[in-house]
């Protein structure tokens, strides 16, 4: 009597199993494809190319003349390589003459936003791998005698 | 196997798949309210404007003759670019009787900028010392270019 109720015990907790098993299946598939989602959104380029831009005009505003700057944009970089961007060096474009700042983050579109600070940004370049890739730029006076661009 | 007292079980499978596709649904229209959003910067621009010339205008004395002379003076001691600040920001300056404004837009955009997400974002100080009012604004967003 005992052993057949111990039998009937284990057949219903196998029933329980199988039919858990669906849904815990469904709902680990389901986690899995909403955390995919939400990570490619995260790296998101019109996002962060805005981001970048916004953030970069603010420190030029920031910034007095002969200021050296170095930033760490290995976030920028990872994106742009994932977006098919290559070359890292065309990712941020400083126009002096419209005191802008552009940051391409996909091969489709670019981010541009303006500094008010009349200030010329010089000598950009992106530094690769120190550890991670920095972006140097340098503040200089407004070059006054015409196109002063990089 | 008894079917009809199963029956009840399976259509709870499609109870268990509603619960998904709305928390699925919620999930979706989170991120994209959040990541499609441009980054908020309006405010701190604003800030930034505002103690760049109080921090100008308390380290000169820049004379207000005429506005003129005084616009002329202003952008190029206090380094600002002139069309910039035309183009995508609001200036004004008070002093005990005369008035300085620049850019765009007008002091009662800023007081209702709460209310209407399309109105500068402003941000104002005085030197108490100087008895100068500064109040500044920006409604400047990214422009997003096609580059192909």
């Amino acid at each position: 009597m005992d052993r057949l109720l111990k039998r009937k015990n284990k057949m219903n907790n196998k029933a329980i199993l199988k039919e858990n098993l669906m849904y815990f299946l469904l709902a680990i598939g389901f986690i899995i494809v909403m955390s995919a989602f939400v990570w490619d959104q995260s790296r998101n380029s019109a996002l962060w190319s805005d981001y970048y831009a916004k953030e970069i005009s603010y420190l030029i505003n920031t910034a007095v003349p002969g200021q050296e700057i170095i930033l760490d944009v290995h976030k920028a970089t990872e994106i742009a390589r994932a977006k098919g961007i290559s070359n890292f060096n065309t990712i941020f474009e400083f126009h002096n003459e419209r005191n802008e700042i552009c940051v391409k983050l996909s091969t489709m579109r670019k981010s541009c936003y303006q500094y008010f600070h009349n200030v010329d940004v010089l000598e950009y370049e992106i530094i690769y791998g120190r550890p991670v890739n920095l972006l140097k730029f340098r503040i200089e006076e407004k070059y006054l005698g015409g196109k002063n661009e990089q | 196997m008894n079917n009809k007292a199963t029956l009840g079980e399976q259509t709870m499978v499609v109870l268990f798949l509603l619960n998904l596709f709305l928390i699925m649904a919620g999930i979706v229209w989170g991120v994209y309210a959040f990541f499609t959003q441009d980054y908020e910067f309006r405010e701190a621009d604003s800030a930034l404007l505002t103690f760049h010339i109080k921090d100008c205008l308390i380290e000169n004395n820049i004379p207000f003759e005429n506005e003129s002379q005084f616009a002329a003076d202003f952008y190029k001691v206090c380094r600002l670019n002139k069309k910039v600040i035309e183009e995508n920001f609001l200036v004004y300056i008070k002093f005990t009787d005369k008035e300085f404004r620049a850019g765009i837009a007008d002091l009662t955009q800023c007081a209702l900028s709460e209310k209407n997400e399309n109105f500068p974002k402003c941000t104002n100080t005085t030197i108490e010392e100087k008895n100068i009012f500064i109040q500044t604004g920006s409604n400047q967003k990214s422009k997003r270019i096609k580059t192909i």
